[in-house]
């Protein structure tokens, strides 16, 4: 379950990456080098978000127990006690 | 006599039973089966905060019931429409008949609708609905548990959506009645459970169908209100259609309007997220072109700047060849000039000085032809001659007196003299 999450959390790591390396792009700040190593890093990133998307299912899985919530207090013994 | 002959006849196949003994036996054929009663409350009564007491009446009868207060799990009052489950007893003491309630449920629109008022407004007034303690939800949950009847529209409408919308999620589904005697009961349970067996749900979902206020009942119970309010972890609420609002919505930290919509509410649409992607790819593209085309015309720019500036240095570079040149050559006609100056010069001054030379030698010998006439050897040789006493030069007769021994000089020598008499007679001349 830990590894599947972990999964998980770096998908959601490289969608935050992802949307990080846009903003730089629009404002436009960064020199070529950096600009070139960004634009391969985002494509990289945009590629694995979208494969990540289109692959995984969901699973079901019922909890096998009956509920019943606590009841306030437990009844005392027996009618008779009923004061009338 | 047919009377007593018959009682003497039942006498032997009748057993004879004590008051107690009867009302023993009564409960015993009462109490053997359940019933559901509906009627109408009226003088519902609480006493000591544990005992509920109140008569179920229709048009032509009443039947009194009683209850413990925990076991009323809805509001109720006078005049409410309600069905209730219990079994019938006789009290032991008194002999008085009535009904031990073990369930209540409201019935009828108007007993539902103002055991919902009073419940809402009890539970508003302990900020049950309030909207400050609403938490936020995760984003992208990778494990959420499920509340609802696996049976239900609800459920695969839910389901369905979510798997268009999303993957990689883990249900943990709860399967509970969502109405009837036991729904309140094994919703609650549910959050308690989610509460406490520390699954890793990062949020709850709970879902129902629509229908009539009778049957959403459960959701409209203080104790399902309390048990969403009390979630430790936060919870969507999507009950019955649209325009059905529960009690249960009210505490949810959000409310869906639907199963569908809870759906929604729930996870991502991941085609939504596709085309997101699709659009920020687009934007690194094209800011990556932006950025080549800048640094191209920078790189343009810069070249032709460079270029300019050799060129001006270039230029620069000549014009100061030009202008030395030039001024050697200058200066090579100045030196010429200084030359011919001084040569010019030279020759001044050396006739100059050849002149003055001359004029000094005339001067010298003139001079020296002057010294040469007032050499006394001359004077001596004209017959004068020098008179000394001792190293003093004798220039008057009165400087020596007879008996001096003095030295003369003429021009071929000296003799030595000494005075005999100083005559008295004035000189000739």
């Amino acid at each position: 379950m830990t590894s599947k999450i972990k999964k998980e959390d770096s998908f959601k790591e490289s969608f935050a990456e992802l949307e990080k390396i846009v903003q730089e792009f629009e404002t436009g700040e960064m020199d070529l080098d950096e600009s070139l190593e960004k634009f391969e890093q985002g494509l990289a990133l945009a590629a694995a978000c979208k494969k990540r998307l289109s692959e995984i299912e969901n699973r079901v899985s019922e909890i096998k127990k009956k509920f019943s919530a606590q009841l306030q207090d437990t009844p005392p013994q027996d009618g008779d006690a009923t004061p009338f | 006599m047919k009377f007593e002959e018959h009682t003497s006849l039942e006498e032997s196949l009748q057993p004879i039973l004590s008051v107690s003994e009867f009302i023993e036996y009564s409960n015993l054929l009462l109490g053997r089966k359940q019933v559901v009663v509906e009627g109408e409350i009226s003088s519902f009564t609480v006493s000591q905060g544990k005992w509920v007491f109140f008569d179920l009446k229709d048009a032509s009868s009443t039947v009194s019931c009683f209850s413990m207060l925990y076991r009323i799990t809805t509001q109720l009052t006078d005049g409410m429409q309600v069905r209730i489950t219990g079994t019938p007893r006789v009290h032991q003491k008194s002999g008085r008949f009535s009904i031990f309630v073990d369930a209540v449920e409201l019935s009828g629109y108007g007993s539902l609708k103002k055991a919902f008022e009073l419940t809402k407004a009890k539970l508003e007034k302990e900020g049950i609905f309030d909207s400050a303690r609403k938490r936020a939800l995760p984003a992208m949950p990778h494990c959420i548990g499920l509340i609802c009847s696996q049976e239900s529209a609800a459920y695969s409408d839910f389901i369905r959506i979510l798997n268009q919308r999303w993957g990689g999620v883990d249900i943990l589904l709860a399967h509970v009645q969502v109405q009837g005697q036991s729904a309140i009961q094994e919703i609650a349970g549910a959050f308690e459970y989610f509460n406490t067996a520390g699954t890793d749900a990062e949020l709850l979902v709970l879902i129902r169908g629509g229908g009539s206020l009778e049957d959403l009942q459960a959701f409209n119970s203080e104790q399902v209100a309390r048990a969403v309010f009390g979630s430790r972890l936060p919870v969507i609420c999507g009950v019955g259609h649209e325009r059905d609002e529960s009690l249960a919505d009210y505490a949810a930290d959000v409310r869906a309007a639907t199963p569908t919509h809870a759906a929604t509410l729930t996870v991502p649409d991941r085609n939504e997220l596709i085309l997101h992607i699709g659009r920020m790819t687009r934007t690194i593209e094209s800011g990556m072109d932006r950025a080549i085309e800048w640094h191209g015309h920078q790189l343009q720019t810069s070249l032709s700047h460079m270029s300019h500036r050799i060129a001006a240095r270039i230029e620069r570079f000549h014009f100061l060849t030009r202008t030395l040149s030039k001024g050697i050559a200058m200066m090579g006609t100045k030196i010429d000039e200084h030359t011919r100056s001084i040569q010019r010069a030279y020759v001044v001054l050396e006739s100059s000085l050849e002149r003055v030379l001359t004029a000094k030698q005339t001067a010298i010998d003139h001079l020296g032809r002057n010294l040469s006439n007032m050499n006394p050897l001359t004077v001596l040789g004209r017959g004068y001659s020098i008179v000394r006493e001792g190293k003093k030069i004798i220039k008057k007769k009165g400087d020596v007196s007879p008996g001096s021994h003095i030295d003369i000089t003429f021009s071929d020598g000296e003799v030595s003299a000494d005075i005999t008499k100083v005559q008295q007679q004035a000189p000739l001349f």
